[in-house]
Parts: structure tokens; sequence; C-alpha cells
């Protein structure tokens, strides 16, 4: 009776085949960018991909080619220092280090639900969910010190003597936190929290010394999106723009920002990219885009500090290949690139 | 089996009920004489839609414990199921999504007006008697309620009808199961006769698992042998039935039931993050009655239902300020229906059904809309039916308001649709029958599509499918040959789905919302086969196979990568075998199913590519009729035995190989 069976078994075990093998030829990374990927939320896709400027080329998921296993998943933020690259792993609760130009992987950090880093003297600064930044350093790869700070922290930066950590309280809502962290960075503890507007996101300064910190607000009509100052000399709110943004980043004290912009029944009504000289806080243009290219759904912008060049990323429907768009800052496009297989394009490192 | 002992475990058992509170020991399997040999086939090759069935005599065979499980087996359908036993499994027919697969449990609809989706996996398979999956709508009868025509497939589920033979008062089955992951699983029914008119039956299971099932995780070049955590599952179930049957053509039934459960969400299996902390806890009561009569040239309907449905959903790991995310969902479903039928002429019924509904939900979310939703639906049906011909036609009217404590309300709704079908047998002495048919459907916006803070559109339209079949059927008994019968039938198809409601992200990853966006064309094909072998030396024999092949389209966007490409998780060739055996008391099982590769994502891109999986389970029972009508039976059941490493969504690992040993007797 058994044998009756076997070609049904045969059958079906034919049917079967191996996994799919990522089928792009592997690249040396030499004069080029490095695309973080989000990845869609539980499909362990956050992906690296290497952009080739002599060639124009993409390479696909550099990091799985050069290192044989995945990164993990929602790959959050990443930055190059001292000769490595940092990739935020958020939903793998890590940090994985990478050599900068080889992206061979050294070691992976772990830390619960990390967001945003920055570097700061040998050391990076990781914000985690759970309410710390982490301090690592650069040599040890060891957390040496955790920093309590507020709800759901997101990004941070260093001006002068201290770290300024923005709390968002996504996870919160409706009461979103609305606070930033200064931390001294001597003694590596809170000293105060300025309290500004709902859900602060992103973090950066001017030639001024004054910084920038986005918020989203709370989704309602009261507490729209809005960039709110902050004078570091006293560490207190000075002022605010009334400019709502998703993101932004910063160039000789001019912010490249993009906003998606949602009527009252969320259709959405228009993506803009405004334009906003930091010293006059006045909007120079609303659309950074001169020359009419398309981005689906801008989700990050990475500004390459040699050129000025400005990188959109384009996540597209969230679920399909994103595309990377490389503007000059007169807003006309010098080149576009899809990551595909990767999702969710978010950060751009620059590799010299 | 005396009446004194039967009263006596009957109050032992009411005992350990109370003392768990009200959650249940026995066991039990209403085990029919059961004759497997099938020289009578199914109607389902004369039904005008096409139609799929499973009696108990095969649900025994085919491994399974819920009823997600055993519906795998029909062509057609696909079943996504995030693996072990607690793990959600909801169920897409031709490919049209779950929210249009209607399932009525003793011939009332199982509502879910939040998701919109039937958790098949919370349905245990040990009180049913008779599944039958019907394209379009349940066509063996026009005398239905008005909401058997509202979706465009419906799984009619049928729970255990007393077989007590004459004398008999009153009739015990009881069984266990255990097996791996730590499962338990016993079952009782006892039905009971008052008298020649009153038969009360009460059925109570339990189940419980650690659903810790290994499984390989393959990350590049890493393999990694893992276990499932946080998958546990503790689930119980009462059901009382009480059936007054004054003759045959006047019938009344009246069902309680009660399902509790609490179970872990594993989650999805994240590399170098293995926490899985998130835990769900489920209540469903529901009492529904049903009255029918029959006149001599017609026949009335009456059903009538309440349900009470809760579930609370705890993550306690949470990062917000609680640190913890704790939500309470619960909604209640009345439900009233009329229908009527009358032959006007010889070869021609006409029925009229009236349902009313009304749903309401409450929830602690911010801002909560706390919405009330109130249906009428009027239906007509008009059966024109002959020897070799019939035609079913009906129009359904469906007006639907929804009022909201707070926020907009989207305004009400009336639509018409329609539905035609057709059966012919081209020559009288060939048992061959050519069926077609199409209907107009749609489906309504969930309450989550429409108040789920932060994600509801209170702009949703209706989603529209327009369906359109046709098909072959053959079913013959032979008098010669080795055969002793056969079922075929085959159906091609094409949906077309408009107005899709989609989930689309909006302003960041945190705020979401859904749209009328999608666009999506489907064809196909359905096959089965079912072949009965004569005995030889006392050995049965029978065969069947099912084949579903499916090109799903989306034509959303044009300017999206996602454009034409295929639907993710529907692979284009899928089956299933079984092969049954039956010697004497013993009997044997083999059951195959399989999946062809399919895409995780609407990109169909190699990156995305799932590869092709199968599992095959067999099983053996052995019967031991002892004294008269006492039957005790042994199984085990080797499940997945070539160990297959699969995901049905990605990276929801399915369990391996693993066994199941039961023991069933009826007094």
């Amino acid at each position: 009776m058994w044998k009756w069976l076997m070609p049904v078994v045969v059958f079906f075990n034919a049917c079967s085949k191996d996994d799919v093998k990522p089928t792009e030829p592997e690249v040396k990374p030499t004069n080029g960018l490095f695309v973080l990927d989000e990845g869609a939320f539980g499909s362990n896709s956050a992906m690296l991909t290497y952009y080739d400027i002599a060639t124009a080329k993409p390479s696909g998921d550099i990091f799985k080619q050069v290192n044989g296993v995945a990164l993990g998943d929602i790959g959050n933020d990443a930055i190059t220092y001292g000769g490595k690259m940092y990739i935020v792993v958020n939903n793998s609760n890590k940090i994985v280090v990478t050599d900068a130009r080889s992206a061979a992987l050294i070691k992976s950090i772990s830390l619960n639900q990390p967001r945003q880093i920055i570097s700061y003297k040998d050391k990076v600064l990781v914000t985690s969910w759970e309410g710390n930044v982490a301090v690592i350093d650069t040599t040890s790869f060891a957390i040496t010190k955790t920093v309590k700070v507020g709800l759901n922290p997101e990004g941070l930066f260093v001006q002068g003597s201290n770290l300024y950590v923005a709390n968002s309280g996504g996870l919160n809502f409706p009461n979103y936190d609305k606070t930033v962290s200064v931390v001294d960075i001597n003694t590596w503890a809170e000293t105060k929290k300025i309290t500004i507007g709902p859900n602060p996101q992103k973090i950066f300064a001017n030639s001024t010394g004054n910084l920038f910190v986005s918020t989203f607000g709370d989704y309602t009509a009261a507490n729209p999106a809005r960039i709110y100052i902050i004078d570091a000399g006293t560490n207190t709110l000075k002022d605010s723009i009334n400019k709502p943004i998703s993101d932004l980043a910063i160039f000789n004290d001019t912010a490249y920002t993009y906003y998606t912009e949602y009527d009252a029944n969320f259709q959405l009504k228009g993506i803009t990219y405004p334009v906003i000289d930091t010293k006059t806080k006045t909007v120079v243009r609303d659309n950074f885009i001169t020359d009419g290219t398309k981005v689906t759904y801008p989700y990050g912008i990475s500004i390459d500090a040699s050129n000025g060049d400005v990188y959109i990323t384009d996540a597209k429907d969230f679920v399909s290949t994103g595309e990377v768009f490389c503007f000059g800052r007169d807003g006309k496009l010098k080149f576009k690139f899809s990551v595909s297989p990767g999702v969710g394009p978010k950060k751009v490192l620059f590799l010299r | 089996m005396t009446t004194k002992n039967i009263y006596r475990i009957f109050f032992t058992a009411l005992a350990l009920l109370a003392a768990t509170e009200m959650n249940a020991q026995d066991t039990a399997h209403v085990l029919k004489n059961v004759d497997v040999k099938a020289q009578k086939l199914p109607e389902s090759g004369k039904s005008v839609m096409p139609v799929q069935q499973l009696k108990k005599e095969n649900l025994n065979t085919l491994n399974s414990l819920s009823v997600a499980d055993a519906v795998k087996y029909f062509s057609g359908v696909l079943v996504k199921d995030y693996g072990g036993i607690g793990g959600l499994k909801t169920v897409s027919v031709r490919s049209l999504g779950a929210n249009y697969t209607g399932v009525m449990y003793d011939g009332i609809l199982l509502s879910d007006i939040q998701g919109g989706q039937i958790d098949l996996g919370k349905l245990s398979l040990d009180n049913i008697d008779e599944i039958s999956l019907y394209n379009g709508q349940p066509s063996n009868n026009i005398c239905q309620p008005a909401r058997a025509y509202t979706t465009a497939s419906m799984l009619m589920l049928k729970t255990g009808i007393p077989s007590l033979i004459a004398g008999e008062k009153i009739k015990l089955n009881a069984g266990i199961k255990t097996g791996s992951f730590g499962l338990v699983n016993p079952a009782a029914t006892i039905h009971y006769k008052w008298n020649e008119k009153i038969f009360t039956s009460f059925n109570t299971e339990w189940q419980k698992s650690n659903g810790e099932y290994p499984f390989t995780f393959v990350n590049g070049d890493s393999v990694n042998k893992m276990k499932r955590i946080n998958s546990d599952i503790d689930a119980k179930r009462i059901e009382l039935d009480n059936r007054i049957v004054m003759n045959d053509s006047n019938k009344i039934s009246i069902k309680a039931y009660y399902y509790r459960s609490e179970r872990g969400l594993p989650g999805a299996v994240i590399i170098d993050n293995p926490n899985a902390s998130q835990r769900l806890w489920d209540r469903v009561f529901f009492v529904q009655g049903n009255w029918e009569k029959r006149f001599t040239r017609s026949q009335l309907l009456v059903n009538a239902k309440y349900n009470y449905s809760f579930n609370r959903y705890l993550d306690p790991d949470y990062l917000n300020s609680n640190g913890k995310q704790e939500n309470n969902y619960s909604q209640k479903e009345y439900y009233l229906s009329g229908a009527y039928a009358y032959d006007i002429l010889s070869f021609l019924r006409l029925s009229y059904s009236a349902d009313f509904i009304a749903n309401t939900m409450n929830a602690d979310l911010y801002n909560f809309a706390y919405p009330t939703r109130y249906t009428v639906l009027n239906n007509v049906v008009a059966q024109l039916k002959w020897q070799r011909f019939e035609i079913q036609a009906n129009l359904l009217n469906t007006i639907v308001n929804d009022k909201v404590k707070s926020g907009i309300e989207p305004g009400n709704r009336n639509k018409f649709t329609p539905s035609v079908a057709a059966s012919y047998q081209p020559f009288a002495n060939v048992p061959v029958r050519v069926r077609t048919f199409y209907k107009d459907i749609f489906r309504m916006p969930t309450f989550n599509d429409l108040y789920y803070t932060n994600l509801g559109n209170t702009n949703l339209k209706p989603e529209y499918a327009k369906q359109y079949d046709i098909g072959v059927t053959w079913q013959q008994n032979f008098s010669s040959g080795i055969l002793q019968a056969i079922s075929f039938s085959t159906d091609g198809y094409y949906n077309k789905v408009t107005d899709k409601i989609v989930a689309v992200p909006r302003q960041n990853l945190f705020m979401w919302t859904m749209l009328n966006f999608g666009k999506v064309h489907i064809k196909g094909i359905d096959a089965g086969i079912q072949l009965f072998f004569k005995p030889v030396h006392q050995i049965h024999l029978f065969v069947k196979g099912n084949y579903t092949y499916q090109k799903t389209k989306d034509l959303s966007d044009p300017s999206s990568a996602t454009y034409k490409d295929e639907l993710p998780y529907t692979p284009k060739h899928s089956g299933s075998a079984n092969f049954g055996l039956e010697y004497k008391a013993f009997t044997f099982n083999y059951n195959a199913l399989f999946s062809g590769s399919r895409y995780r994502l609407g990109e169909n891109i190699p990156y995305n590519e799932l590869s092709s999986w199968n599992t095959q389970d067999i099983s053996v029972a052995y019967r031991l009729h002892s004294k008269q009508n006492n039957t005790w039976k042994l199984t085990f059941e080797l499940n997945n035995i070539f160990n297959q490493q699969y995901d049905i969504v990605k990276y929801y690992p399915m369990p391996g190989r693993s066994f199941r040993a039961g023991l069933n007797f009826q007094l």
C-alpha cells in the first residue's frame, strides 16, 4: 500500500523549492551612498542598499550579500563615525556596527527599542523608546552609561556642554510628551526639561547656536505640526515657526523640509517641501522641488555635507520598493535610483 | 448503560463544571453509526450554486481540531493561518477576502461587526456534524433568511443532532485527545429525549495547549532551531440545544452558546527579538431560536438571535506612560428574520424574506464613536425547477443606517443587488449537469474601517464584488467495474472587485487610514473529484482530490509597482488529496495539502516570493463495538509526517511533525 503513496509523496516534495536567494551580484563599495531601508514592520526586511556613483547602480541588500544574514526588523537610523557604520535596528533591539566601507559586520549591541543615533567624542549616543539615552563606547562597543530622559525619546543633538533629547511620547496617544530633555554631558545626568509642543521629533542647531525642534503635533487643529526654537544659551523656549513639517535637514543655516498634508477627511491634500531660512525664521519658498519631479511619499531627507545635495527618499505605499531622489540645492533632480527590494528608504549615508 | 449511571455521570459532570467556573470536562463526539462506504452521493451535484460538503464521518478523518483546519480541504479556499491552535485563521474564498465569507451556525449568521472576519480557528469541530461551502449563497432551499444572500460565499455549519434509536432516552458521547505541545482536549455530549417531541443536547469542550512547537528559522546563512513562545491557548465552550419536533413539518430549535478563551499572541518571528507577551481574551455568548413550519404548498421560517461578544487585548510591555496597552471591545447584535416560500406552480416557487439587524459596539478607545448600525434586508427569490433544468434568481435590498455618539455619521445606504443561477442536465440518461451563476454583492465597511481611532474613515463607500461562474458536475453510481461511485465537479470563475477598502499611510507610520482605493480582477478554476471503490476482501477504499487555480490581478494604480501583479498570499496552484481505507474495525486515512509559491507583498519580485509547501498527515483508528450500541474508538494521528517547515503567513511558522492520540466512547 505504501508503494501506491510514493508517487504522491514524490510529487508533493518535488513541488517544494529552496528559499529565494538574492540574485544581485556582489559589489565592493568604493565611492557612493549607503541607504538604510526601514522595511515593513514584522517582516525582518530592514536593508542596506549601496549605490555606486561611478556605475550609477544600486546593489540590492548589500548587508545580506556581505554578511550572509539579514539586518533585522525596522532600520530606523544610521551614522558613520570613526570608520564604522552604526545602524539602529529598532524592532530587533540592537545597534549593528559594521565597517563603514565594506559593511562587514563587526558587532551587534543589544538595546531595547533604539530609535536615533548621533556621535560625540569617541562615543555614539542612542535614544531608546524605554525612556533613556544609551552612551556607547566606540572602542569596546559597550554601553557605558544609560541616561534617563522623557517618554519615547527620538532625536538628539549635542550643543555646547549639553545633550538635547526630543521626548516624543509617541506611544502615549493622545497625551504625547511635549518636552526636550537637557543632559549635562560631563555628568550624563538630565538637568532640565524644556516644554515645547506635543510629539517632538528631530533636533538640529544652526550657526547661531539656536536649536530647531520639529514636532508632529497631536493631529488636532489646536496643535498642528510646528518647529520650535530653543535658545541653547539659556535653555529656554525662544520662538516657533508656524510651518508644519514632517522632517527636516539643515545645511548652511537653511532647513530643507517636507510635509504631507491631509484634509479633515484624511484625503491627501498635497505634499510640500518648504525651505526655511533658520536665521530669519522665514519660509524662503514653499516648494523646494522646482523641476516638477514627483515623489509619491517622502519619508526621509538627508543632505550631503560636502556639496549640499539634498536626498529625498520615497517610501511609496510602504509595501513596495522605494526610491531615492538626489536634488541640487536649486531643487532640480540630479539622479534617482530604486532601492529594490528595499521598502521604506529612510536615511542616506555618504561613503568616500 | 443504565439511565441511573448516566444520571450519575451527568451530575458529576455538572459538579466538575461548577468547580471550574462552568468550564467543562468530558468530551465527545457524536459518533453516528457511520457508513463510510458512501453508496449515497451528496446532493451537491444538482445544486445550482457550487457547493462542497464535509459530513461528520469525513471530518473525523481529517486530523483537524477546528473548522479552519477542515475547510483547507475545499477547493477555492485559502486559509490565512498564523500558526498553532490559538493562531488566527480566516478564510478567503476565491480570493475575495475573509470579509466576503459568511459563516452560518445552525442557520444563523455569525457576526463580527468590528472586523468583519470570523476566526474559524475558534470554531471547534467537536460539535459539528456537517460543513457546506456554497459559492454565491445556499441554494438547496430558497426559504432562507435574507442575510444568507449578503455574502459572496457561505460556509454553513450544522451541529450534532441526536441520533437516539427507538426506546433510547439518553446518550452520552465522551472523549479526550492529547498530543504534542501540551494538548489536552476533552469533550462530551449528552443527548436526552424528554418525550417523543422534545430533545435536549448538551455539549461541552475544553482545549488547552502550551503551543510551544519547535520550528526552523532561516536567516540567510544562519539556520536556527527555535521554539514558538507565548503561543498557549485555553478555550472552553458550552452549547445547549433544545429541539421541539411537533411533527416533520413543524420544528422549533433553541440554542445557547458560550465560548471563552485566553491565548498568547506570539507575533511574527523577529530577528534578535524573541520577546512576545501580548495576550488576548475572548468571550462569546449567543442565544438563537428557529421555527420552521411547512404547509402543503408553502414554508415559513422564523429566526431570532442575540449575540454578545467581548475581547480584551493586553500588551504588558508597551512603552507608553502606563507601561502597558490594554483595550476592551464589546459588541452586541439583535437579529430577527422571517422568510416565507410559496409554490405557485408545480415548477415555480417564490420566496420573500425580511431581516432586521441592530449592532452596537463599545471600546475604551480615545474619542471612540460608539456606533450603532441598523440594517434592514428585503429579499425576493424565484425558483423555476424541472427535472433537468433549474433557475434561481434573487434581488436583495439592503438599507444600512449608522448612528454615532461622537464624530461624523456616514449617512444612509440603500442598495439593490441581484443574483441569477441556472443548472441544466443535457442528457436524460447521463448524470452530468452544467451550471452557471452571476452574483453582484458588496461588503459594508466594518466598524474598524469607519470608526477606529486614528484609522477609520467615515467617508468609506461599500466595496463591490461581481462574481461570474460556469461549471460542470458529474455524479454516478456504477454497477459493474471496480468503481462504486464517482463525483466530479469543476468550475471556472471570474471575480471583479471595485472600491476595495485598503489601509494607506497618512502623515507618518503612526497614522494610517482606510480608503476605497483598490480594484482587483480574479480568474480561477476549482476542481474536485471523489472516487469510491467497490469493497475487496472487506477493504473499503476512497480517494479524493481537489485542485485550485487562481490568477489575481491588482489593477488599483497604474503608477504603482504592484500594478497588474498578483495579490499577496494567493498561490496560483493549490490542492489537497485524501485517501481512506477501512478494514473491519480499522480505518486508515492519509491527507495531504499543497500550496504553490506565492508573494508576501503585492510587488511580485523574487525577494517577496514564498516557496511552495506541502503537508501530509496520517491517522489510524480502531473501533470496538462492545455491548449493544456502545462504541469505543481509539485514534492515533501523525501530522506533517515529513516535518515540513513552512509559513502560510511569512514569519508566522506553522507546526512541524506532531502527534495526537484520542479515546472516544459512546454509551
